[in-house]
């Protein structure tokens, strides 16, 4: 996987849930889901929105990093 | 130089091409032949079958509906109840588990929408057995009318099913927004997804594309063999050969607008 991410834990210590969250961010709850198990890479607007809600840079949530096999 | 340091074997995408397609011709003609050599001499017997089965289905058109449509409307309230049952789990749970019971309520839904499009079209096919002048003048007009008031029961059911269906899903995502009434339904939908929610959509759709283009030609091939063997008209081959142009039509349309649109903006 190329994208990490580091959402969950960041939302843990807000104390919110997946539904707060993404009431905040103007996505839905399923969304919010997808990005935190890594099965969907959220746009760079939606990346920039969840990491001014959670108070951070965009890189402290998410982390590239490149495949072994490349 | 080692085998892991060896370039990948390049192919001539050309050659590929020219063996595949010669070997469709070839399975093709094969199909054929055998065919021929198996059916040539049966063709009046398998007919006479075919038309002993459509009479058949004549007789029993009334009974197959009624049992269908109870089983559809059976298997559409079952769905409809898990559904609502499924909603208020939503409503309830959070995270991990509110993504089993999301889980839950798109397999009981595929599962209602697909029993309910299915019945549909046994319905129709049975109905096409007997729809036609000849049989009805034949003084089954009494059976072909029962027939036909019960297919027009069930469809106008599908259509409250449908309905229904959309609402319970909207009472579980309250942000998913659409009138199942309006003619523009589907683009209010999507409308009201999200990204990640679109991009299922758009996944999905194109699959389909896909698919459809994967059995298209399969099914044109098997209506263009019953004409040829079985004289069953070209009205199949014609309805196969316009949905493949309706399908790649719209398609293209839709890629060379996006991307006219995006030229204009």
């Amino acid at each position: 996987m190329a994208l990490l991410n580091y959402l969950k834990e960041y939302r843990s210590r807000m104390g919110i849930n997946q539904t707060e969250l993404g009431k905040l961010a103007g996505v839905s709850r399923q969304t919010i889901s997808l990005i935190e198990r890594g099965d969907y890479s959220p746009s760079v607007t939606l990346a920039l929105k969840l990491a001014k809600i959670c108070q951070v840079t965009v890189e402290d949530i998410f982390e590239y990093k490149e495949d072994e096999e490349s | 130089m080692t085998r892991d340091n060896q370039e990948p074997k390049k192919t001539n995408s050309f050659k590929k091409m020219g063996l595949i397609m010669l070997s469709f011709a070839l399975f093709g003609a094969a199909l054929g032949f055998l065919t021929m050599l198996l059916l040539g001499g049966r063709i009046n017997d398998i007919q006479t079958g075919m038309t002993d089965i459509l009479s058949l289905m004549q007789r029993i058109m009334l009974p197959a509906l009624l049992i269908i449509t109870a089983a559809a409307i059976l298997l559409g309230e079952r769905s409809i109840r898990r559904l609502r049952a499924i909603g208020k789990k939503i409503r309830e749970t959070e995270d991990e588990e509110c993504d089993r019971w999301e889980y839950e309520e798109e397999k009981t839904g595929a599962f209602g929408v697909m029993a309910n499009i299915l019945s549909q079209i046994l319905c129709i096919l049975i109905l096409s057995a007997g729809y036609s002048v000849k049989y009805i003048t034949g003084g089954n007009h009494k059976n072909m009318l029962a027939s036909c008031l019960v297919f027009l029961g069930f469809y106008f059911y599908s259509g409250f099913y449908q309905t229904r269906y959309v609402k319970t899903i909207q009472a579980a995502h309250p942000d998913q927004k659409g009138d199942p009434s309006s003619m523009k339904f589907r683009q209010q939908w999507l409308d009201s997804c999200d990204e990640a929610q679109k991009e299922l959509i758009y996944q999905s759709a194109y699959k389909t594309y896909s698919s459809i283009n994967a059995w298209i030609p399969i099914l044109l091939v098997f209506t263009m063999l019953g004409h040829l063997f079985f004289d069953t008209g070209i009205m199949a081959i014609v309805v196969v050969a316009v949905i493949w142009i309706v399908v790649t039509g719209s398609y293209l349309h839709s890629c060379v607008n996006m991307k006219g649109a995006k030229l204009r903006e």
